[in-house]
């Protein structure tokens, strides 16, 4: 019997050794314990908690959730227990888990954000953070801190100031380009880019003729969004040099090899978990398998490869993809 | 409440599917680990196909266990429940479960009354199923004959029987099954609680009756969910917490919740 072709699955990103690409998303997986009874979240190559303000936040009234065609919108308004019981009662158990651990911090105030990071920074517990920018600014009149370069860039900065840890930051693809908000990113400090985030969206009851959710809009996620993240993780893989997350739909190990050949060096799978709670291993294992059937010794010789060969060319300077800045 | 023990992500195969009332399926799935950890009041999360839209898995709450196979009363309302609700003998049902927190054990010789609207008999039913040792009464109430499971009560214990109220009078008492939890309320007061699990409107009503008399009540709550296991917080109830206004989540603090908790004008 021949022995199984060897997979190198281990994928640096940025100032993170991941022992896999498989990461699950913020909001999905809740501070880590939650899916544990159906696989152990050590075996990820890392997990993100749900975002975590500086004051324990409600939420949003239900409905919450709106199923669209192959795709969700949520509307769950950041309800978390804030940073002091994520503390006492979550970190501890983040503690315990054997992979990369991120933190996600969200905030309605650049203010709000460095205080939750100054909160967490001395302690022990999980490996980097990763900043929600799609949050409302209040004090810009709630438009959202990932809308523009420069409120994203003074909002990275002054995370930056406040940790030594590895810093993420999560982009939001409403916007009309997510390159220089990117950019203004990287300038500021951020070591890592995960992307997208959701799409703003919302869906209407026909019966009630009223908005479907409680909020009225939400952010779209689910396979429905792959190609559009798809999109943006090439555009940006292209015309930066940063370590990219990519997400958006992913619900098994083609679709993260599509992120992966686009320019990601990891992916998060969030959505897919409800509907197969051991979604992350099965990519995970899919991924392998195809490593093995392509003769493909380490999975982050992937990254990007979709750019390069022919007849690539002249194709990749399509206005579509490039840098539109002067 | 009874805390929510070991979950399984497991395939069930159909045993048995009929339709007993009106667009309303009473499907028997094996899955021997669901089965025997299933308590009343806790819910499964199924999906049986395996595209994309639908998307997410629908909750039903467990309506009898025994053996290796658990029973589901499901309601034919759009396309996921059509799935469903055409899974013949030997199709296979992906099942998470079991989920939530179900009802207390009961209190041996304790009386319960119960109250059911439409599908929400079901974790009524495995409630009273396992009360071998209490008894009560379960008022099942519907719009009309035809929406009445015809012989549902065959599966009761002794000391439980079964009443009837329609909206138009076809079968047992005429009106709204609220009215008949009134009627059987002047009757006799010694219950050990009350629990509903219907539409709203109906558990709300049962549970200002129930708080009328200082009877103890509890409710099934029934919302969209995503996840079912207490990580996305996408299937809030709106509650009273240490006397401020909060969330809890029907798929990890509930779906049974005492019904004084609950902020009833901000529900549907």
């Amino acid at each position: 019997m021949s022995p199984r072709f060897k997979v190198d699955l281990a994928t640096k990103l940025g100032p993170l050794e991941l022992k896999n690409p498989v990461l699950v998303s913020s909001g999905t997986f809740g501070y880590g314990g939650e899916y544990a009874e159906f696989y152990d979240p050590s075996s990820l190559g890392g997990i993100v908690t749900k975002s975590i303000t500086l004051d324990e936040r409600p939420g949003n009234p239900p409905p919450r959730l709106v199923e669209t065609p192959s795709g969700l919108i949520n509307s769950i308004g950041l309800q978390n227990v804030g940073v002091d019981r994520f503390i006492s009662e979550k970190l501890p158990v983040l503690r315990e888990i054997g992979t990369v651990r991120i933190v996600n911090i969200a905030g309605s105030t650049i203010r709000e954000y460095v205080a939750v990071a100054k909160k967490l920074e001395g302690l022990d517990g999980f490996d980097a953070f990763e900043l929600n920018i799609s949050c409302p600014n209040v004090k810009a009149g709630g438009i959202a801190f990932g809308t523009s370069p420069s409120s994203a860039g003074r909002l990275t900065a002054a995370v930056r100031k406040a940790t030594v840890r590895p810093l993420i930051v999560k982009l939001s693809p409403n916007v009309a380009d997510i390159l220089p908000v990117a950019r203004a990113a990287v300038d500021a400090g951020a070591d890592v880019l995960s992307l997208v985030n959701t799409y703003r969206a919302m869906a209407i009851d026909v019966e009630s003729r009223r908005p479907a959710l409680g909020a009225v809009t939400g952010g779209l996620s689910g396979p429905a969004i792959r190609p559009l993240a798809i999109y943006h993780v090439f555009r940006l893989s292209l015309n930066l040099g940063a370590p990219l997350i990519g997400m958006g739909g992913i619900q098994c190990g083609r679709d993260a090899l599509e992120f992966i050949l686009a320019g990601a060096h990891a992916v998060s799978i969030g959505t897919a978990s409800f509907i197969d709670p051991t979604a992350p291993m099965r990519a995970l294992g899919e991924i392998r398998d195809y490593c093995v059937r392509r003769r493909v010794r380490s999975v982050s010789g992937l990254i990007g490869a979709a750019h390069r060969g022919r007849p690539q060319g002249k194709r990749l300077n399509s206005p579509s993809l490039l840098n539109h800045e002067p | 409440m009874k805390n929510a023990g070991k979950k399984f992500h497991t395939t069930g195969r159909v045993l048995r599917n009929r339709e007993i009332a009106a667009d309303l399926f009473e499907i028997s799935i094996e899955c021997p680990e669901i089965a025997r950890a299933a308590a009343p009041g806790q819910f499964v999360n199924a999906r049986a196909w395996e595209e994309t839209s639908p998307l997410l898995r629908r909750p039903f709450s467990i309506a009898r266990a025994g053996g290796d196979a658990i029973i589901l009363i499901v309601k034919k309302v759009g396309p996921a429940t059509e799935i469903i609700c055409g899974r013949k003998k030997g199709e296979a049902v992906s099942l998470l479960g079991p989920l939530g927190r179900g009802f207390p054990p009961p209190e041996k010789g304790g009386r319960y009354l119960l109250v059911a609207g439409g599908f929400g008999i079901a974790p009524l039913l495995f409630f009273a199923t396992r009360a071998r040792a209490a008894g009560g009464v379960i008022l099942f109430g519907a719009n009309s004959k035809g929406h009445l499971p015809a012989s549902i009560e065959k599966h009761l214990p002794k000391n439980w029987k079964m009443l009837y109220a329609t909206i138009d009078g076809s079968r047992g008492k005429k009106g709204l099954v609220t009215g008949l939890l009134t009627a059987e309320l002047k009757k006799s007061k010694k219950w050990n609680a009350i629990y509903a699990c219907g539409p709203v409107p109906m558990m709300k009503a049962a549970a200002a009756i129930a708080a009328k008399r200082s009877l103890p009540c509890l409710v099934s709550m029934e919302t969209h969910m995503a996840c079912g296991v207490g990580a996305c917080m996408g299937c809030p109830v709106p509650v009273i917490e240490s006397g401020k206004p909060a969330y809890k989540m029907a798929c990890a603090d509930g779906p049974v919740f005492d019904a004084d908790e609950i902020r009833w004008e901000e529900t549907a």
